[in-house]
């Protein structure tokens, strides 16, 4: 990637194909180490070569001030929203372009019309029989759902900043503004929208965002958790290499947004607690004088402290509103915004240290309802400070003030300093809360994982929709580092280079670099093996000098700015000095997986070229050779032969075999020393001095991938080594190559394993040993021991079995008879 | 237009929404291997028979919720042995591989175990000569998590051959080449 010369045009969008350069037609040469220059998009003024944001580059800014009411009863958001749209591109801009999520929930949605259904019954596989088609009480619940109310947007009211209408048109979930004269470069406009829509059952209607219902709970009627995302309509992107990202929302790509300043007001039932993306800015209003104060202790607290307690939450539950507060939250410089309310949380908070920083103190805090328990209390916002902890080593100082973890009917998602998470304990029938291991270690990983986020990409804010891989491949690899600093005995991740083989050697995958929406199971795609990746490339491959350097320089080029992934590859190899486009090349842009099979050893001796050494080597070699099987069998048969039945046959011959030595031969070796060079002599007396041993390694790459060759060396001396040969050993002929090992003498091999530690997802273990090794399946395995695990039963509740006695058992009896 | 009546599903669990989502731990994907294992080297399936060999991995946690949701057994699959006999049940239940008569093939459930994040659940039959093709059908946890596919790599003679299942995919037939 030094010279980049070549300009390709209209390269932003490359296919697999393409990236494998001009297919040949004579031999079976394949350049794995071609370089990227023909594939990334060419360096401009707004991306340099270097991967750095160009000398121009420019981004949009769209800051919004908004007044949102919720309606509870109704479920129901009203809104009035004014944006000021900043054009600072180069371009005259005739019209706008705004997200419209909430309207992929229309009846007539493109994302509504295209959601399939499967007409085959569960248990039926046999294609040829008849079906009876069958439907589950989800999806009916769901479809029930979609017809009592109606969902999108109901848009009141689009005017300029004087008043004035203006005209706009609905394209799915896009909304195209018509401004009334053209917005030149540097220039800002102002309009407001109103709006109103209804909120999803999201336990129904499935989304981020929406509510969820608790109709157990002791208030006539229940209540609910609120969790308000991509709920009002915000700017489409306007970017220096896709022009308007104007493209339809159908629910699996997430968001390309602009960064911009919020002012929000939110007004909700007065006896609810809100939490929200920025700082609360009338806390005077809201919250009583205690809670004010315990959020003041809170800054310098070494733990949590309660701002709302958990028994508070629960009286709460019961309670009727009086009428409205209204909450005022400031969020500056972020690219989306999002809150929650309910009158069922607790509310815990701690301050979070970063001296030096741009927010010196980072208010981390946990909203959660009674079904959250202890897991949250003890977990939620210790695991947000965990998360700032580690992240902030890795990227740079957490750029806000809050960190805020919410529990409701989202699984997990984030957005700017706020992020919803899942995970609850189970009610038991004592009337305790109690949870698995499983629960846990979710609730911690899910919490790091959407905290994560708001590093990548919240802040290094790449396009989610197009590259869905740049936030969520880059956010899996740092989770998985911060799980395994929370506790290495917890199995955190799922997106180590081990856990990716099964996806790797599959036929049915695409490559990473293909756009998101065209991704099948991004799970694997996007998650997991690009994070496999970044492990690989981090401990294996460059090292974490080198790589932590060159990804804390990405972080810190792109923070605030939106990179594309060539400014990711560019960076990390710009920053660690080492030419990585072979290894973008096999991860990102093609689907072959790692296989590196150890077919042969060599083990050889040097040849002394004396002859009274070397033939008595040849002799001995010769004599160490089974005998031949007729031969075996005739002495076996006592059969003599000719010459030992008429010994007075035998001649000089039988006395000399052809590994004599002669005169001739010592003469022979006399010339040839007398014939080196004083250099070669001196080369050629230390070698036969040192007599080494010499291994020759034969190596074949079946899965495709180039990979560094990592060697697990064991001698018969009960030593082990650890040799790492760098992937450019395969750059001449990437399908076999052979390596020349040197030893001291007596230094001998008994064992060669190829990647001992499992870092590269190598497929296949049984290729890996030499000599082989018999590596039986999993089947086998587990059929020859069946492990059990104690790990993580629900001792909480297991505790309160009580003991079996004699008496207990004998009652037990009585009772049956 | 011909009248056809729905079989309701009687499933009433809560669903779990991860289609989409920026989940991430809930990933929404099993993973099986199936291989045919033959004893010699180059035997030959469809002619001589072979062993069938099924390892089915399973995130944890997507796992806890089906067997809260589908099973209504407490989820605590990392240590409690009842839990872990119900997921195998169901598993080896939603995991069919039938033979052109239309016939289940029987598999053996062997069991299951936690590694790491997973757990792996195992099943072995062995498959008659004279079948040179067979219908696979994979829909664990499809009936409880929305957006849930499966990919079943199979696996004979050195070559591997993947089909991905989802809810509007529930079978494929797999031809013995």
């Amino acid at each position: 990637m030094k010279q980049l010369i070549v300009a390709i045009a209209a390269a932003l969008t490359i296919s697999g194909a393409t990236a494998q350069g001009i297919q040949q037609t004579k031999g079976e040469f394949e350049d794995k180490f071609r370089q990227l220059d023909e594939v990334l998009p060419s360096p401009n003024v707004y991306r340099n070569a270097a991967g750095e944001p160009g000398h121009e580059y420019w981004q949009q800014e769209a800051d919004y001030s908004i007044d949102v009411r919720l309606d509870e009863p109704a479920r129901r958001l009203i809104a009035s929203q004014t944006v000021t749209y900043k054009n600072n591109s180069p371009d005259t801009l005739r019209y706008l372009w705004l997200q419209l999520d909430q309207n992929r929930f229309r009846e007539d949605s493109i994302a509504e019309m295209t959601r399939t259904f499967s007409a085959k019954p569960a248990g039926s596989v046999n294609q040829r029989d008849a079906v009876t088609p069958q439907i589950s009480l989800n999806s009916l619940r769901r479809m029930q759902a979609q017809a009592d109310k109606e969902y999108g947007y109901n848009i009141t009211r689009v005017a300029d900043g004087r008043g004035n209408a203006l005209s706009n048109t609905i394209v799915g979930t896009l909304m195209r503004i018509d401004l009334p004269s053209p917005l030149a470069p540097g220039r800002s406009t102002t309009f407001q929208i109103d709006w109103d829509y209804n909120l999803l059952d999201t336990k129904a209607m499935g989304g981020r965002a929406g509510y969820e219902h608790f109709p157990d709970d002791a208030r006539e009627g229940g209540n609910d958790i609120f969790l308000v995302a991509q709920w009002f309509p915000r700017m489409v992107v306007y970017s220096d290499y896709d022009g308007w990202h104007n493209k339809e929302f159908l629910g699996s790509g997430e968001f390309a947004l602009e960064f911009g300043d919020y002012t929000v007001e939110i007004t909700v039932p007065d006896d609810h607690i809100v939490s929200s993306s920025g700082v609360l800015q009338n806390a005077r209003s809201v919250l009583t004088q205690e809670q004010r104060s315990r959020l003041s202790e809170a800054r310098t607290a070494d733990s949590p402290v309660f701002v709302v307690t958990p028994e508070e939450a629960e009286a709460n539950e019961s309670s009727s509103p009086n009428g409205t507060k209204t909450w005022r939250f400031q969020a500056d410089n972020v690219r989306d915004f999002a809150w929650a309310t309910s009158r069922k949380f607790a509310w815990d908070a701690q301050g979070f240290e970063q001296p030096g920083a741009e927010h010196e103190t980072v208010m981390a805090m946990s909203f959660y309802p009674k079904e959250g328990g202890e897991l949250w209390q003890k977990y939620s916002t210790a695991s947000v400070i965990h998360t700032m902890d580690v992240y902030n080593r890795f990227a740079f100082d957490y750029p806000y003030p809050t960190s805020q973890s919410v529990n409701g009917p989202v699984g997990g998602m984030e957005y700017p300093m706020i992020t919803f998470n899942g995970p609850r304990t189970t009610l038991q029938d004592d009337g305790s809360r109690t949870y698995t291991m499983a629960e846990k270690r979710f609730l911690v990983g899910v919490i790091i994982h959407e905290i994560g986020h708001i590093y990548f990409p919240m802040v290094v804010n790449s396009d989610e929709r197009q590259w869905t891989w740049m936030d969520e491949g880059l956010n899996s690899f740092l989770d998985s580092v911060a799980g395994y600093e929370w506790d290495p005995e917890i199995p955190w991740t799922r997106s180590l280079p081990r856990d990716l083989v099964y996806y790797m050697i599959s036929d049915q995958q695409v490559p990473i670099m293909t756009q998101s929406d065209s991704v099948l199971q991004l799970g694997p795609n996007a998650y997991g093996k690009p994070s496999a990746a970044l492990h690989v490339l981090r401990e294996t491959i460059l090292g974490r000098e080198k790589f932590d350097f060159a990804f804390r320089e990405y972080s810190r080029r792109w923070k605030f700015k939106r990179p594309t992934p060539s400014d990711f590859f560019r960076t990390m190899e710009e920053a660690s000095g080492v030419d990585l486009d072979w290894f973008w090349r096999g991860w990102f842009y093609t689907t072959d997986h790692v296989d590196i099979s150890l077919d042969r050893v060599f083990h050889m001796e040097m040849n002394t070229e004396d002859p009274d050494i070397d033939l008595a080597r040849l002799r001995a070699d010769k004599q160490a050779e089974p005998k031949p099987i007729g031969v075996t069998a005739n002495e076996a048969e006592g059969r003599q032969t000719w010459v030992e039945r008429f010994p007075d046959i035998q001649d000089f011959y039988d006395q000399n075999d052809i590994y004599t030595v002669t005169n001739k031969e010592r003469n022979a070796y006399k010339s040839f020393l007398d014939g080196l060079e004083d250099w070669e002599r001196a080369a050629f007396d230390r070698a036969v001095t040192e007599d080494g041993e010499y291994y020759a390694l034969e190596f074949s790459n079946i899965g495709g991938l180039v990979m560094p060759i990592i060697l697990g060396l064991e001698f018969t001396d009960g030593t082990t080594e650890k040799m790492y040969l760098p992937a450019e050993i395969w750059r001449r002929n990437p399908h076999r190559v052979s390596k020349l090992l040197v030893f001291e003498n007596g230094k001998q091999l008994e064992q060669i394993i190829v990647d001992p530690d499992w870092e590269t997802a190598d497929a296949d273990l049984e290729n890996n040993y030499y000599p082989r090794r018999i590596t039986p399946s999993r089947v086998e395995a587990f059929k020859v021991q069946r492990p059990f695990s104690y790990a993580g039963r629900d001792i909480m509740q297991d505790m309160k079995t009580e003991l079996a006695t004699e008496e207990s058992e004998e009652e037990a009896a009585s009772a049956e008879e | 237009m011909q009248r056809i009546l729905f079989a309701w599903a009687l499933l009433c669990a809560p669903m779990l929404f991860t289609q989409g989502a920026a989940f991430g731990h809930e990933q929404a994907i099993a993973f099986t291997e199936l291989a045919f294992v033959t004893d010699e080297q180059d035997g030959d399936c469809v002619s001589d028979g072979c062993r069938i060999e099924v390892a089915h991995r399973l995130v944890i946690h997507d796992a806890e919720s089906t067997l809260m949701s589908v099973l209504g057994a407490r989820a605590d699959l990392v240590g409690d042995r009842e839990a872990q006999a119900r997921l195998e049940s169901y598993v080896a239940e939603r995991f069919e591989l039938l033979d052109l008569g239309n016939a289940r093939i029987n598999l053996t459930l062997l069991g299951g175990e936690v590694e790491r994040g997973y757990y792996w659940v195992y099943q072995e039959g062995l498959l008659e000569p004279g079948q040179d093709v067979l219908s696979i059908s994979q829909t664990v946890m499809m009936d409880v998590i929305s957006g849930q596919t499966n990919r079943v790599n199979v696996r004979h003679g050195g070559t591997t051959e993947t089909f991905v299942f989802a809810s509007d995919q529930q079978s494929f037939l797999y031809r013995f080449k």
